[in-house]
C-alpha cells in the first residue's frame, strides 16, 4: 500500500518534469529492458509452452518466435512490451475461452498444463525480481527529484509486463484446477460490463 | 444377496445405530422411472450392474460421521432402520460451438445424476433423513454425442469411484458429512420460484415460456436442494416427492414415492416423510444479460475482440419456520444481486436457459456458505441495489441476525 501511494506521488512528479529529463528516461528505459530482457525471455518462452501444452500451436510457435527474437536484440523497446502483453494476455484469453467452452483438459494435456504452469511459475518469480533489480540499476544517478521521477516511469513499464504475465498465470492455476464434474465457467464479470447489472 | 459386501468395517460393535443396507433403489416406480429416464433405467434393470454399483456405493456410506453400524440386507434382523441409495433422475444437455482456433465443431456435453441417500424406517416406512446429491460430469467431444456415447457416459458415471469422477467426489463429501440422526432441525427447500413481475418481464422478452419456466423452477430446486444437504447437513425433506414420474414436480407434502428391491420387493413403495421445521425459499426476482467486448492485441499484429458475456440475477433468499397451520412463517429474508460472466474468442450462441440455472446454482453454493460463516463482505458484495434501507442493507446487521439464526438456532456449523 505504501508502496502505491509513493509511486502514484511520484508519477505525478514526473509529469510535471521537463522534456529533457523523458528523453532521458527513453534512453533508461531502453537500459531499463535490457535489465530484464533475460527474464522476459525465460517468461516468454514458459507462455509459449502453455500454449503448446493446451493444444494451441500456432500461438506457441509465434510465441517462441518473439522470445527468439528478444533474445537476439531484434524487437525493442516498446514493441518488446507490446509483444509480451499479447502474448501473456492472449494466453488468458485462451485460457478463458476453453474454460468458458468448457473443454476441461484431457489427462495428457493437464499432465503437459501442469508442467507448463510450474515453469510460468518461476518465471513470474524471476520477472519479478528483475522488475526490482531493473528499477534501482535505471534509476541509478541524477538528483532525488529524478530518481524518484525515473522509478515512476520504470514502474509503468513493469506493470505493463508484470500485470499480464500474472493474470495469464493466474488463468493457467485456474485451468489446471478443472475437473470433469460441475464446472460452469463463469468468472467475475469485469468493470466494463459491471454496469449493465448495476440495478440488480 | 449382499453377503460379498466388506461389511466388517462397518459392522463394529460400537453401540451405534445398527442399519440394514438396502442397496441401491429407483425414486417412483420402475416402469415409469424408466420411460423418464432411459439410460440409468437400463442399467437399473441389470442386476450384474446394480450388484456392482452397490458394492461400490456401501464404501460411501458415511457410516462413521452418522455413527451408524451397516449390516447387508438380511443379516439385519431386529433393525428397523435401513438405508438406500436411490436413484432420482438423469440429464444430458448439449451445446455445440465452432473453436475459433481449427474451426471445427464441437459438443459440450453436460450430464447429471440425481442421487439420494435416503435413511427410513422399514416397518413403518417413515424416512429419517434424506441427502440429496446430484452427480455430475462435463465432456466435450468433437463428434455429435450419439446414443452410445451418452450410454457410455452415464454408465462410466455409475461405475467409476475414482477420486477425480463424479460417484468418488460423492464419496469423499458425503463420507465428511457429519449428520446427526436424532438432529430435529429439519430443511425443507421449497421449490424456486419467479416472483411475478420477473415471471412478467421474462415472458415478454421471450427468455422463458410456461414450460421452460416450470423445468426450470424443478432443475433449480432440485439443485438446491443438493447444495443445503452438503452445506447445512441436517436431513432434508424432499420437495419433489415423487410419487408419479420421477422427475415431475410435486406438490410439498410429506410422502416419498421409491422403489427399493433389495428390501422392500420390486414394487414402489410410499414413504412418509417427516415435516420440516424450517425452510428455504429463493425467489428469482429478475435475470438479465448483456455482453461486452474487450479488444485485445494479437501477436501477429492484427487484433482480435474478447466477448465477454454476463448473467445477473435478483434473488429473494427466505428462511421459513415451519407451522402445520400455516405452512411457515418468514424469519429471514433477504434479497441479493448475483453477476457472472463467461469469456469467449469469437462468436458464440449460449442457451441462456442454461446459463440462468447454472448462475441460480452457483448464487445458492455461495449464499449456503455465506450463512454458514455470517459473511460479511460477501454480503457487502452482494446486497441488491433494490434494497434502500440503511439498516438493512448494513453488512455488520445482517452478519450478526445470521449468527443468532444459522449458527445459534439451527446449530449449523461454519462451511469449511
Amino acid at each position: 500500500m505504501v508502496f502505491k501511494m509513493f509511486f502514484k506521488a511520484a508519477l505525478a512528479c514526473a509529469m510535471l518534469l521537463t522534456p529533457a529529463l523523458a528523453r532521458a528516461n527513453e534512453v533508461a528505459t531502453v537500459a531499463f529492458l535490457g535489465a530484464l530482457k533475460v527474464a522476459q525471455v525465460q517468461a516468454m518462452r514458459a507462455t509459449a509452452d502453455y500454449y503448446a501444452a493446451i493444444g494451441v500451436g500456432v500461438e506457441a510457435q509465434q510465441t517462441t518466435g518473439l522470445a527468439n527474437r528478444l533474445e537476439r536484440g531484434g524487437l525493442g523497446g516498446e514493441d518488446s512490451i507490446q509483444a509480451f502483453q499479447s502474448a501473456a494476455y492472449g494466453l488468458k484469453a485462451r485460457i478463458d475461452d476453453y474454460r468458458a467452452r468448457g473443454k476441461i483438459p484431457t489427462a495428457q494435456q493437464l499432465e503437459l498444463a501442469r508442467k507448463a504452469k510450474a515453469k510460468l511459475d518461476s518465471a513470474d518469480v524471476a520477472l519479478g525480481v528483475a522488475v526490482a533489480a531493473g528499477i534501482v540499476a535505471a534509476v541509478d544517478g541524477g538528483n532525488f527529484l529524478e530518481k524518484i521521477a525515473k522509478a515512476a516511469v520504470f514502474t509503468g513499464i513493469a506493470l505493463k509486463m508484470t500485470q499480464p504475465f500474472g493474470a495469464a498465470r493466474d488463468a493457467a492455476r485456474q485451468y489446471t484446477e478443472l475437473r470433469l464434474s460441475g464446472e460452469t465457467g463463469f468468472q467475475d464479470v469485469s468493470k466494463g460490463l459491471q454496469p449493465a447489472f448495476s440495478d440488480l | 444377496m449382499l453377503a460379498f459386501l466388506p461389511h466388517a468395517a462397518n459392522a463394529q460393535a460400537t453401540g451405534n445405530t445398527k442399519v440394514t443396507y438396502c442397496g441401491i433403489g429407483l425414486q417412483g416406480a420402475l416402469a415409469e422411472y424408466a420411460m423418464a429416464n432411459p439410460y440409468s433405467g437400463q442399467f437399473y434393470r441389470n442386476q450384474a450392474f446394480r450388484t456392482a454399483l452397490s458394492k461400490a456405493l456401501f464404501a460411501g456410506i458415511p457410516a462413521a460421521a452418522w455413527a451408524m453400524d451397516i449390516q447387508p440386507a438380511g443379516e439385519g434382523k431386529g433393525t428397523a432402520l435401513a438405508l438406500s441409495h436411490v436413484i432420482t433422475y438423469e440429464k444430458a444437455d448439449q451445446q455445440s460451438f465452432v473453436d475459433p482456433v481449427d474451426q471445427r465443431t464441437y459438443y459440450n456435453t453436460s450430464y447429471a445424476v440425481g442421487f439420494n441417500t435416503v435413511l427410513f424406517d422399514l416397518d413403518s416406512k417413515q424416512v429419517r433423513a434424506l441427502v440429496p446429491a446430484i452427480l455430475r460430469y462435463n465432456t466435450t467431444t468433437a463428434g455429435k454425442p450419439t446414443d452410445a456415447t451418452r450410454q457410455q457416459a452415464f454408465e462410466a458415471m455409475l461405475r467409476n469411484t475414482g477420486a477425480d469422477a463424479p460417484l468418488g467426489q460423492w464419496m469423499t463429501s458425503i463420507r465428511a458429512l457429519p449428520m446427526r440422526l436424532d438432529d430435529k432441525v429439519t430443511f425443507q427447500v421449497l421449490p424456486v420460484s419467479f416472483s411475478e413481475a420477473a415471471q412478467q418481464r421474462l415472458m415478454s422478452q421471450n427468455a422463458f415460456d410456461a414450460k421452460s419456466a416450470a423445468d426450470f423452477s424443478r432443475r433449480a430446486t432440485i439443485l438446491t436442494e443438493a447444495l443445503v444437504a452438503l452445506q447445512f447437513a441436517k436431513p432434508l425433506v424432499p420437495a419433489d416427492t415423487g410419487s408419479a414420474v420421477a422427475g415431475q414436480q410435486g406438490e410439498p407434502a410429506n410422502q416419498y414415492v421409491a422403489t427399493i428391491p433389495e428390501c422392500l420387493g420390486e414394487s414402489a413403495a410410499t414413504f412418509t416423510a417427516p415435516l420440516p421445521a424450517y425452510q428455504l425459499r429463493v425467489i428469482v426476482d429478475d435475470l438479465k444479460s448483456a455482453d461486452f467486448k474487450h479488444p485485445l492485441q494479437t501477436l501477429d499484429g492484427n487484433g482480435t475482440t474478447q466477448n465477454e458475456i454476463g448473467f445477473g440475477g435478483r434473488f429473494k433468499a427466505q428462511i421459513l419456520a415451519f407451522d402445520t397451520a400455516g405452512g411457515g412463517t418468514v424469519i429471514d429474508d433477504r434479497t441479493f444481486g448475483y453477476v457472472k460472466s463467461l469469456r469467449f474468442l469469437g462468436q458464440v450462441n449460449l442457451e441462456q436457459k442454461e446459463e440462468y440455472l447454472k448462475l441460480t446454482s452457483v448464487f445458492v453454493k455461495e449464499l449456503l456458505t455465506a450463512y454458514s460463516n455470517q459473511d460479511k463482505n460477501w454480503i457487502k458484495e452482494h446486497m441488491s441495489a433494490a434494497i434502500v434501507d440503511k439498516k438493512e442493507r448494513n453488512p455488520s446487521q445482517v452478519a450478526k441476525q445470521w449468527k443468532d439464526l444459522f449458527s445459534k438456532r439451527l446449530g449449523i456449523a461454519a462451511a469449511k
